[in-house]
């Protein structure tokens, strides 16, 4: 019997850790968890990526998806504290001053 | 030895889910924020494992790291010791669940049917890398193939950190707890190390692992130090140094891309200089990279100052 | 005749260096350096337009690599048509945002004073989404845009506003990454990025399928069609006046034109007909779910946010009209951009107006608003200007749009849809004509008590722009042939049956 390549176990366990992310931000209620949530979610996405770069068996691995994913975890990072700076900002003003 | 390797990936991989299972179920923040620089962390190794270590690098500085610190800076702001609330009502999450779950079956069958049809540019960026300026491939994709994407990059971290800092608070949110003189010194002693350590990285990254990306993660480390030491201005967006050092990235880039249209199209770097001009560029944008993280690492812990006079 | 170099990517680089200036000059020159780089940026996408008149569509490569190791840029006349638009409600927008926001003093930096950089990098990324033939390209200028457009949003400062960023940069990020996943799937299955390569090699199998619905799903979600636009009434709503003009005008409309783009540039010929009926039917009820919802809400804004998700729906009939008829094709991929583009100036034109009204009257809820059209009669006509469009009442360019999809839809016998056209119409001639009451209406003095709110000054030349864009969307009717021609120029559809509404009349 021949063993599936690793990057194919890898490529799906960026699948499935794409959609826990992905029910994680549409099911759950708390800002926090959502964040939490899309993060994973990315990191499945760029996962899958990854592998998928990785499915010629021999030679170097295809570099434009790796620039693809360089560029998405910047977004990722960006858009996070984004979102964190928001979430922190409107937790100040409920327990604060109220609306200006 | 095969199956040696088989059973660590098989291993790795299972490991993954499960622990994005747990991220997601853990009971309060600050759990959950501890599972997901774990998770990081692996992620990152799995990528050792399918041969990106450029990638793994910075999954583990950014993705891990910095993402590790934001979430902790929100959540000491947030308040440490707070519960999630209770979930969504079944309703709403099953049929999500189910959703989700059939998303993931339909992928999993598309990827174990076509995997063996590999299509890629694989040939085609090695074709033309003597040429590109960089012995690195990843380097040579987004410095200069497809550098326009990575322009744009540049731009959502600057355009990130602005819109972070119109969250500044009146009175520059949570005050920062006086630092003693201990860490001052130590601070003083950092500094250069710091440095000197993104700067080789930076450089490093035109053959092997490392580039901007990396090394600015890294110098928004020393940012992260420089807002709780006795200066700390990147707080404030009226600082000439502080809109000078988020735009120098994003602003050279521009520049050398409309300078370069007398070569030809956007960003085409003349023959033979290509490797100084990437070097610039990552150069700049590290600085930029490091201030723009910092921006938004304050931000995240309610830092930033808002100009008293213009609160109104 | 060989194109200059920097034909293409000036649109796109211009007003990204203008964002880069805007933040680096002393703020209290930010009005000037803000109008006279809108009309600069404006007057960047006229070399466009002479060149797809004169020469045709044109392919530049960026970097000198050339597709598919670099990224392409391509020209035809649709993007020509949507540069121009962008251009013309930017220069609008532009020019209110100078009089709309105050001036900083010497020396200081405010909040809105970022309002500057951060639309002067939308524009340019919106530019460069109208013009870009990569897939992963898109996905990075989508993000670029969604960013700025959540700080554009946190430039208003309410709590209101606050949360409705949240929600709105929740939504931009998983959209982005449901998008990038697909755009993963079609590279692995293709090898290439390149819109124009990936067309020429689309076959049916289940990886690009696959890929093909993610991106289709993301860019849906961040073009608000119903039942995904959820997100976009509390941030229309709660942005300041010209945000909002950006967000309804352009951004929802530079993310349905991606969509429209891919879709004929091959999509089209491999999805199963399911997709594009099942979009059909969610634009049908998302026309009449966003006028319903319109026609209940309290405040001006939020009618007109609503009234977008309500437009959009219409834009995404064409998939279905399209499906059965090929003669019909350029009929409904025609009025289509036609109804995109007076959407997108007239939307604009109701929230500057709106803009004025609320800065003018305190508040934007329509008890407030009472006998306005007496105080403010210049806002209310843009607003009922504005309003013919929405309608698709003639003479304007949404009933042209509208027209043409009506005949199509009678010709391709889908009934339906032609009633919803109709019904569309009438229901936006309900919520507009509601506010319109209001507005006219003297206030009632004996139960509202004088709130003697000073009216806030505001200069006298603030609505010119967007009178301007609302006279705009009359210009076709007097000179259809123009836009038609453009249209025209490497359009992927046939014109066998293009017929103009004055040929027909």
């Amino acid at each position: 019997m021949t063993l599936p390549p690793g990057a194919l176990l890898y490529a799906l366990a960026g699948v499935w850790i794409t959609v826990i992310g992905l029910r994680g931000v549409l099911a759950e209620e708390d800002w926090f968890r959502k964040i939490v949530g899309a993060n994973v979610m990315g990191s499945g996405v760029f996962l899958l990526l990854v592998a998928l770069a990785r499915r010629a068996p021999d030679g170097p691995p295809d570099p434009v998806p790796h620039g693809m994913i360089l560029t998405g975890l910047v977004v990722a990072v960006s858009a996070t504290a984004l979102m964190l700076a928001l979430l922190g900002f409107l937790n100040d003003r409920e327990n604060g001053e109220d609306d200006t | 030895m095969l199956y040696a390797s088989f059973l660590f990936d098989l291993i790795l991989s299972i490991a993954l889910v499960v622990l994005g299972m747990i991220t997601l179920q853990q009971k309060t923040p600050r759990e959950a924020v501890v599972q997901l620089m774990i998770f990081g962390l692996l992620v990152a190794l799995s990528w050792i494992r399918i041969d990106a270590p450029d990638l793994a690098l910075t999954e583990a500085a950014i993705g891990s790291g910095v993402t590790g610190a934001l979430l902790l800076a929100a959540l000491r702001r947030l308040g440490l010791n707070q519960r999630f609330p209770d979930p969504a009502p079944a309703a709403i999450r099953l049929p999500v669940t189910l959703g989700c779950a059939a998303l993931g079956f339909l992928l999993s069958v598309i990827l174990i049917q076509s995997w063996d049809e590999p299509a890629g540019l694989t040939d085609i960026v090695y074709q033309n890398i003597e040429f590109s300026g960089s012995a690195n491939p990843v380097t040579a994709v987004i410095l200069n193939f497809r550098a326009f994407d990575t322009l744009l990059e540049i731009g959502v971290l600057l355009v990130a950190a602005l819109s972070v800092y119109t969250l500044s608070g009146p009175a520059g949110g949570t005050p920062v707890r006086p630092p003693g003189p201990i860490f001052n010194l130590y601070l003083r002693w950092m500094t250069p190390v710091f440095w000197l350590v993104t700067l080789y990285m930076v450089w490093i990254g035109g053959r092997a692992p490392g580039g901007a990306f990396q090394a600015g993660a890294l110098l928004s480390g020393l940012g992260a130090l420089t807002l709780l030491g006795p200066s700390p201005w990147p707080m404030r967006l009226r600082r000439r140094v502080v809109r000078w050092g988020l735009t120098l990235g994003f602003g050279l880039f521009l520049f050398a891309a409309a300078w370069l249209w007398r070569y030809g199209n956007l960003l085409t770097y003349p023959q033979n200089h290509a490797k100084t001009w990437i070097l610039i560029i990552e150069i700049a944008c590290t600085l930029s990279i490091g201030i723009s993280l910092t921006v938004m690492f304050a931000g995240c812990a309610g830092w930033l100052h808002e100009d008293p006079e213009a609160a109104a | 005749m060989i194109a200059p170099p920097w034909l293409l990517s000036l649109p796109v680089i211009f007003p990204l260096i203008l964002g880069v200036f805007t933040l680096l000059i002393p703020a209290h020159t930010l009005k000037q350096a803000g109008k006279t780089g809108a009309v600069a940026t404006a007057v960047t996408t006229l070399p466009c337009l002479q060149w797809v008149w004169q020469a045709g569509p044109l392919h530049q490569t960026l970097g000198g690599w050339g597709a598919p190791l670099g990224i392409d840029l391509y020209l035809d006349g649709l993007s020509c048509l949507f540069l121009l638009f962008a251009a013309l409600t930017g220069l609008g927008i532009s020019f209110y945002a100078t009089e709309y926001f105050p001036r900083s003093a010497e020396g200081h930096r405010s909040r809105t004073d970022l309002f500057w950089p951060l639309w002067f990098v939308t524009w340019g990324g919106i530019n460069s989404l109208f013009l870009t033939l990569d897939l992963f390209n898109i996905y990075v200028t989508l993000e670029l845009i969604s960013i700025a457009g959540t700080g554009l949003i946190l430039i208003a400062g309410t709590r209101g506003a606050i949360r409705a960023a949240l929600q709105y940069q929740m939504q931009a990020l998983i959209a982005g990454l449901v998008y990038l996943l697909g755009v993963g799937l079609v590279y692995n299955a293709l090898g290439t990025l390149d819109l124009q390569l990936i067309a020429a090699e689309l076959t049916p199998s289940p990886m690009i399928l696959t890929g093909l619905a993610l991106m289709v799903t993301g860019l849906i979600i961040k073009a608000a069609l119903f039942p995904v636009h959820f997100w976009l009434p509390p941030a229309h709503a709660d942005a300041p006046a010209p945000v909002s003009a950006v967000l309804s005008g352009l951004v929802v409309t530079v993310a349905y034109v991606i969509v429209f783009r891919l879709w004929f540039a091959g999509f089209h010929t491999i999805a199963p007909n399911l997709v594009p009926r099942l979009m059909g039917v969610l634009g049908a009820v998302g026309i009449v779910w966003g006028g319903i919802l319109a026609l209940r809400q309290e405040r001006l804004k939020r009618v007109l946010a609503y009234s977008t998700v309500s437009q959009v729906g219409y834009l995404f009939l064409v998939f279905s009209l399209t499906l059965d008829s090929p003669a019909a094709e350029g009929l409904v991929w025609a009025g289509t951009v036609y109804m995109a583009v007076a959407h997108g100036l007239a939307k604009s034109a109701a929230f500057l107006a709106a803009g004025c009204l609320q800065k003018t009257e305190g508040s934007d809820t329509l008890t407030a608003l009472r006998g306005a059209a007496l105080r403010q009669p210049a806002a209310v006509i843009v607003l009922a200007l504005a309003s013919i469009n929405l309608i698709g009442l003639p003479p304007s360019t949404g009933f042209i749009g509208k027209w043409m999809l009506l005949k199509a839809s009678f010709y391709t016998r889908q009934w339906g849809i032609a009633f919803v056209i109709l019904g569309g119409g009438l229901l936006a001639a309900a919520y507009l004509f509601r506010v319109f009451e209001v507005l006219m209406n003297p206030p009632d003095r004996a139960a509202a008590p004088d709130t003697a709110k000073p009216p806030l000054p505001l200069s006298r030349g603030i609505l010119f722009p967007a009178m301007l864009l609302a006279l705009a969307t009359l210009i076709p009717v007097l000179y259809i042939t123009a836009p038609e021609e453009l249209l025209r120029i490497g359009a992927p559809v046939s014109f066998s049956r293009f017929i103009t509404p004055g040929a027909a009349q």
